[in-house]
């Protein structure tokens, strides 16, 4: 048991999915109790995040493993939905902003999102305002997230925002903010909930703002 | 005599007796104020690094210190062959002048000259530097070459921060232009003035650059440029008179702006087209443009690819922890020889910073040396201390905030210039952007980089990067270093060609609509490509 939780671990700092997905059904198999090795999941997302900070891994390392990571959660999930043992966290709908094609930040969000048992709704890139607050209403969304990679569409955020307050919205979801040129100042001048730094924050984050 | 010209390697053929100044006219490389051969401003100053010549004369002895002359420093223009030589001409002084030189033409261009004497003004208009070149039009003469930094640049450096400036308020559009109609006119005043000559008698002028630096020119609003579908305000070429647009040559002269292909793929790759003939070429070329949005235009079997990609602004030395332009004092080169790390700088002064040539040179020598992985990984600095010989070991280290970072070399205040695990993971994104955009090029015309015949590279950069080192970092596709053909100025040629024939004009509007222009963000395997890009090849440098 213990080797296979090593070698999931381990086959998710190497972003090898096929040798995790492995793992986890070998986990599976021997009906172990998933808990604690759901905790050592997030670890080792934790790790993952440290080193991308240290820039000791990049993005291609980052997806990889994110991969390896929903290759296992893939098979975790059935077993734990009937078991009952670990409940949904919540929804979250993320995309790019209005007018912006820069996509790989936000797909690395939707995947340790996933990885760390939240649903996400992924919008794509270049997502109408509107398109945020329908389907953060049609799913019965907790958390809205809109990426930005250009300072000249950030302005998408806060097109979403408002358009929750005038259609008496706002509050009813967090909305989360991003991206290489978005700062935590801008993110409360335009009434965000939150912003974060990476991926990796970005699952406390939203972690932080579903317990609220 | 087979003269070689250092360091772009340019080889020429002359006859005994030419003198070194006219071989290297000839060669296309214009060389500091000169007075014309006449040996006393010593502006011509070059290194003889092998070959015989004949004794330095009184005007060198009078001009060039004895210390320098013995390390081979001679002027241009009082040596006159009689050996086969290899010559090395110094650097710029300054990143302007570094962007001004290396006009080369066509072998097949035909100007067309005027029965009178008329002069005309090329320019090229990059974000960063703004080139005017004066030409004698009668004699289809380059005549000078005058260079300012882009007076738009206080309001950001690079095209986004422009345009974003453009938006905050009314009023700011009409700056910008101003802004780039003024500079226009003191370049085409200082070469006025330098050469005394009639300004009436300036008769056209022809305008390249980026699509962002075209609307400025013409006044129009490059919102849209900032947003996808980036769909610029106008494509095609524009005629106007002088005085229109504000120009101050003759009042009734033509300004002609070159077309642009796409909200990100300019004026400025047009004149590439036309200064590389790429649309008349057979088999696969690719035209690369090294820049903030590096574009790369290819030409197979007939049909012509173009696009643009975020390289960002690594390569010229932005968003670099110790970034800087090609200045005094930038390392250009680093090399690593039997253990030993070796940087060079512009004018061999003190380490200050890196500049993109040094950026790529020094990834590449690092990614050779086993301290940069493939994956873009810094080694660990016991692994350093295990495998790297002691001259790089010692150089790599952690900082306070747990940042890698390598010592290229100490200023002469003592300041450690550094690549750090940031820089290098910079260029991974800068080098992953274009060289993605080279393979999703290849793949919307059914090719590998195997069939890729050429490689030319536009932009007065892709002349100062040593081709091995971007084969190395994986800039380039890994084809043999001679099929990597850097271009000079390209654009400015490419202006020039325009100005001096309604022909080569005629035929580039008529091409432009043989251009398809692919939107890479649209390509569904773009992240794919890209992510794959982002690793260094595994490459063995000879």
């Amino acid at each position: 048991m213990e080797e296979s939780i090593k070698k999931l671990t381990e086959a998710i700092m190497d972003g090898d999915d096929e040798v995790s997905a492995e793992a986890a059904q070998e986990i599976v198999d021997a009906k172990a109790d998933l808990k604690p090795v759901i905790e050592k999941l997030t670890d080792t997302m934790r790790e993952l995040g440290r080193q991308f900070e240290a820039m000791e891994i990049f993005l291609p390392e980052m997806i990889l493993s994110a991969d390896a990571m929903v290759a296992a959660m893939d098979i975790f999930g059935p077993v734990l939905a009937e078991s009952g043992d670990i409940q949904k966290k919540g929804t979250v709908v993320l995309g790019t902003a209005p007018g912006d094609m820069h996509e790989i930040g936000k797909n690395i969000v939707v995947t340790v999102l996933t990885a760390d048992g939240f649903d996400v709704v992924d919008l794509g890139k270049n997502v109408p305002a509107i398109d945020y607050v329908n389907k953060a209403v049609e799913n019965e969304a907790d958390v809205i997230g809109v990426s930005a990679l250009m300072t000249t569409t950030m302005p998408g955020a806060t097109e979403v925002i408002n358009l929750l307050r005038d259609k008496d919205l706002y509050g009813k979801f967090k909305v989360i903010v991003g991206g290489a040129p978005t700062n935590p100042n801008w993110a409360k001048d335009i009434g965000a909930d939150g912003w974060a730094e990476s991926a990796a924050e970005a699952v406390t984050l939203v972690n932080n703002l579903v317990q609220k | 005599m087979e003269i070689t010209i250092l360091p772009n390697n340019i080889k020429c053929q002359v006859a005994e007796g030419t003198s070194l100044l006219q071989v290297l006219f000839e060669a296309g490389i214009h060389i500091d104020g000169s007075c014309a051969g006449a040996g006393v401003c010593g502006c011509c100053k070059i290194q003889v690094v092998s070959g015989k010549t004949p004794p330095a004369d009184e005007a060198e002895k009078e001009l060039i210190p004895q210390e320098e002359l013995d390390q081979g420093y001679r002027l241009a223009c009082r040596v006159h062959v009689i050996d086969n030589m290899r010559i090395l001409v110094p650097k710029m002084k300054n990143a302007d002048a570094r962007k001004t030189k290396l006009l080369y033409f066509p072998d097949d261009f035909v100007p067309e000259k005027t029965a009178e004497q008329c002069y005309g003004l090329a320019f090229d208009i990059g974000t960063t530097t703004v080139v005017c070149m004066l030409w004698d039009m009668k004699e289809a003469e380059l005549i000078d070459i005058a260079a300012q930094t882009n007076p738009q640049s206080v309001f950001g450096a690079d095209v986004i921060t422009r345009i974003n400036y453009c938006e905050e308020k009314p009023g700011n559009l009409q700056v910008m232009h101003d802004k780039i109609i003024g500079c226009l006119n003191e370049l085409a005043d200082t070469l006025i003035e330098r050469h005394s000559i009639q300004r009436d008698l300036i008769r056209k002028a022809t305008v390249v650059g980026n699509t962002t630096m075209s609307h400025l020119f013409l006044g129009l609003s490059p919102s849209t440029l900032a947003r996808i579908p980036f769909t610029p305000a106008f494509t095609g070429p524009k005629e106007l008179k002088a005085t229109e647009i504000g120009i101050r040559i003759h009042p009734e002269g033509d300004v002609y702006l070159l077309p642009n292909i796409a909200g990100h793929v300019g004026s400025d790759l047009v004149a590439g087209i036309l200064t590389s003939r790429l649309m008349e070429k057979s088999g696969v070329h690719i035209l690369i443009d090294l820049g903030t949005n590096g574009e790369v235009i290819l030409q197979a079997d007939g049909h012509t690819w173009a696009c643009s990609t975020a390289a960002g602004p690594a390569f010229e030395g932005a968003s670099i922890h110790h970034g800087m332009r090609a200045a005094a004092g930038a390392i250009e080169s680093v090399k690593v020889i039997e253990g030993k790390l070796l940087v060079h700088t512009v004018d061999d002064a003190p380490a200050r910073g890196i500049c993109g040539s040094g950026l790529i040179d020094a990834t590449a020598a690092l990614i050779t040396a086993g301290v940069i992985l493939p994956s873009g990984k810094m080694i660990s600095q016991k692994a350093a201390q295990q495998e790297l010989p002691p001259d790089l070991a010692w150089r790599l280290h952690k900082t306070e905030d747990n940042i890698t970072e390598f010592v290229l070399a100490q200023g002469d205040d003592g300041r450690e210039i550094v690549l750090n695990h940031k820089d290098v993971r910079q260029m991974q994104l800068g080098k992953g952007a274009i060289y993605s955009g080279i393979l999703l090029m290849l793949q919307a015309a059914g090719k590998t980089v195997a069939d890729i015949d050429t490689v030319l590279l536009a932009g007065a950069f892709g002349n100062f990067i040593n081709k091995e080192s971007a084969v190395v970092l994986g800039l380039l596709p890994n084809i043999p270093l001679d099929h990597i053909i850097p271009l000079g100025n390209a654009a400015g040629a490419g202006s020039s060609i325009a100005l001096l024939s309604s022909k080569e004009r005629q035929y580039i509007y008529n091409k432009l609509a043989e251009i398809e222009h692919v939107e890479l963000a649209d390509c569904p395997n773009f992240q794919e490509e890209f992510i794959g890009a982002m690793s260094f090849p595994r490459i063995k440098a000879e």
